[in-house]
């Protein structure tokens, strides 16, 4: 192969590194100048003191967790019944998972709040609990486009037909077999379609805002509107965790079935006969 | 009783019907292949045996019950898959316990059982493995371990061997029919492959177009192939145009001159057949030996070396060829292309097809 210097594409390629890290570097940087003449960490710390914070990351993290778990048992068993038994709908099924990229949220949550509002017959929003519980829905729907498509791409690399057959040719229920063998067989997929689904809940601004509650994207935006220093040191800390999931994604796709995610050095490969 | 018994079955796909009045009774212990070229509806009789099918019409019976309305899971049947479909988050060894741990056999009788049954495919100390740590042949003896391991009533094979090297499958195919005779499972094989069939099978069921052409032994089904269809899909087989003269005496006219068939047929005199013959029941005569009643002359056209036997073409008439196999004996010298040579065939070793 030809590895020679090539002056086009090099150039490309600094320039888009440029216009990606320079504005985070500036962030950054900025985020380290809350005290006068000298760079400190007193932004990450003000933000850390903040109760208000821990108490809206803490929420939306278990509204996320709650949301991929829902998520994943309405994905998962549709998917799978969709390619193995539905396979002319498999469109359909598709587009609709489609329709929240298309469909603004700022709808979503008002078609909820006409919904389940107080004068409705199932008034879910007069209750905490309940208005919780829209939040959660609003987050599924939200994550949906991501969540079929990482299961649906997970299906497609295993044989589900076939392997279904087979766990029914020795006696296994539909049920066992969507979670002995189709669930831990596209785990990768499930995990990546979670992070995705974290990533998107956990910066959500409409539905929370409009349900009134107190979550970690309204609770930006208000920082934003508040403070100067703290926005930038929040603005750097979800790009880390943002990094940190896309790795923790990539691991989880490329483990081997009977991998643990980080392999000690001493211990040993298991032979290729 | 059988203990498999297959009535009347028809399956369509729309307007394509793909099994048609297929009947088959399977006695206990019995090891039957269904052969036939591809699309002939093999996988679908297996598949409805197995319940991934409901046929249009007819009933399949296992052990006296009448299967046809249970779902897969409920018939306790074994299955294996030319893709192995192992699964793939599972060890050997849990793969192996899946079908007795659906069943609620015990830990410590599930333990003895999977370490028992990977001993029988010859893959002990493999339990821990994972399915990708394997190659083809050993993920097909795990797959065989799994589908015998909760002892179903019948054992259902979809071309198992398709996907493994020549020599892989030879000693695979032999070792599924020593398993499956050790422990007496009533085995129902596909195959396209003649040779597999024949090797391993009690009886074949050859089927043509959805239907069974003819069910019988290997020997049967080689030697006294009941159809035209049969006849040309099992082996390689010589055909000969031929007027019927005398029906009493088996007379025929043929490009190579009369024969004498030595028995009577039923056909009527001046009646155009077909004769066959395999390429073993032609002789080569050497120079000096005497002549048998049926013989005529041909030039060698191509030889064919493959192995244990020679296969050579002779022009016994004009674009007429027969194919002659001749075992490779060593110190015996066999004539070269170009060479007259005179051959013989036996009478009874000739078929009539209408
Ligand atoms: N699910 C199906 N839908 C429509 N046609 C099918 C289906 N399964 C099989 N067929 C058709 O039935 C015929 C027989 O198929 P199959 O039983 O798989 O043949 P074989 O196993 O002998 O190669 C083929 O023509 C195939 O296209
Ligand atoms: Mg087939």
């Amino acid at each position: 192969m030809n590895r020679r210097f090539r002056i086009g594409p090099s150039l490309v390629t600094l320039a888009a590194i440029l216009y990606f890290f320079v504005p985070l570097y500036a962030a950054f940087q900025f985020s380290l100048q809350m005290k006068r003449g000298e760079l400190s960490l007193a932004a990450y710390g003000s933000v850390f003191q903040d109760g208000v914070f821990i108490n809206a990351l803490t929420f939306s993290i278990l509204a996320s967790a709650a949301a991929i778990l829902f998520g994943a048992l309405l994905v998962v068993p549709t998917a799978y019944w969709v390619r193995l038994r539905l396979p002319k709908l498999r469109p359909v099924v598709e587009f609709i998972s489609l329709l929240p990229l298309i469909i603004p949220s700022v709808v979503l949550v008002f078609g909820q709040i006409r919904m389940f509002g107080s004068s409705s017959i199932l008034p879910l929003t007069t209750s905490d609990w309940g208005t919780n519980l829209l939040l959660v829905i609003g987050y599924v729907v939200l994550s949906l486009p991501y969540m079929f498509r990482a299961v649906d791409n997970g299906m497609a690399a295993i044989d589900i037909a076939t392997l279904t057959e087979a766990a029914e040719s020795l006696g296994a229920s539909r049920a066992r077999i969507v979670f002995t063998i189709i669930f831990p067989n596209i785990r990768a997929a499930v995990v990546s379609g979670a992070f995705l689904t974290f990533s998107i809940c956990l910066g959500e601004f409409a539905i929370a805002s409009l349900l009134n509650r107190s979550a970690f994207g309204p609770y930006m935006v208000q920082l934003g509107q508040d403070r100067a220093y703290e926005p930038a040191a929040l603005a750097i800390m979800s790009f880390a965790l943002t990094w940190v999931l896309m790795g923790l994604m990539q691991a989880f796709a490329n483990m081997k079935p009977g991998q643990g995610l980080f392999r000690l050095p001493f211990q040993k490969k298991s032979p290729r006969p | 009783m059988s203990l498999l018994t297959i009535r009347s079955l028809v399956k369509s796909f729309g307007a394509n019907t793909v099994v048609k009045d297929f009947d088959l009774h399977m006695q206990d212990s019995e090891f039957i292949s269904l052969l036939g070229p591809s699309g002939c509806g093999k996988t679908t009789v297996l598949r409805i045996v197995a319940g991934f099918e409901t046929p249009s019409t007819g009933s399949v019976e296992i052990d006296g019950q009448n299967v046809t309305g249970l779902r897969p899971n409920q018939r306790k049947i074994g299955m294996m898959f030319q893709s192995y479909a192992l699964f793939p988050n599972l060890t050997v060894a849990g793969n192996v316990a899946f079908g007795l741990k659906v069943s609620g056999v015990s830990a410590s009788e599930t333990t003895r059982r999977v370490d028992e049954m990977l001993a029988m495919v010859g893959l002990s100390g493999f339990g821990a493995r994972y399915p990708y740590q394997l190659s083809g042949g050993q993920q097909q003896r795990v797959a065989l371990a799994r589908a015998i391991a909760p002892r179903p009533r019948v054992l259902l094979l979809d071309e198992p061997l398709s996907a493994l090297d020549a020599k892989i499958r030879v000693a695979l195919r032999g070792e599924i029919r020593a398993i499956q005779r050790e422990l007496g499972i009533t085995t129902l094989f596909v195959t396209h492959d003649q040779e597999e069939a024949m090797a391993m099978s009690d009886r074949v069921v050859v089927m043509n177009g959805g239907r069974a052409e003819q069910v019988g032994t290997p020997d049967e089904i080689y030697n006294r192939p009941a159809s035209r269809f049969v006849a040309q899909f099992i082996g390689a087989l010589n055909m000969l145009p031929a007027t019927l003269r005398d029906a009493a005496t088996g007379m025929v006219e043929t490009p190579i001159g009369p024969l004498s068939l030595e028995r009577s047929l039923p056909q009527s005199n001046g009646t155009a057949l077909t004769l066959a013959f395999r390429p073993e029941s032609l002789r080569l005569i050497a120079d000096g030996e005497a002549l048998p009643p049926q013989n005529f002359s041909g030039r060698l056209m191509t030889r064919e070396f493959l192995g244990a036997i020679v296969r050579f073409r002779a022009e016994v008439a004009k674009d007429l060829t027969l194919g002659i196999d001749c075992f490779n004996r060593t110190g015996e010298t066999l004539p070269q292309i170009g060479h007259e040579v005179r051959l013989g065939i036996p009478a009874q070793e000739i078929l009539v097809l209408n």
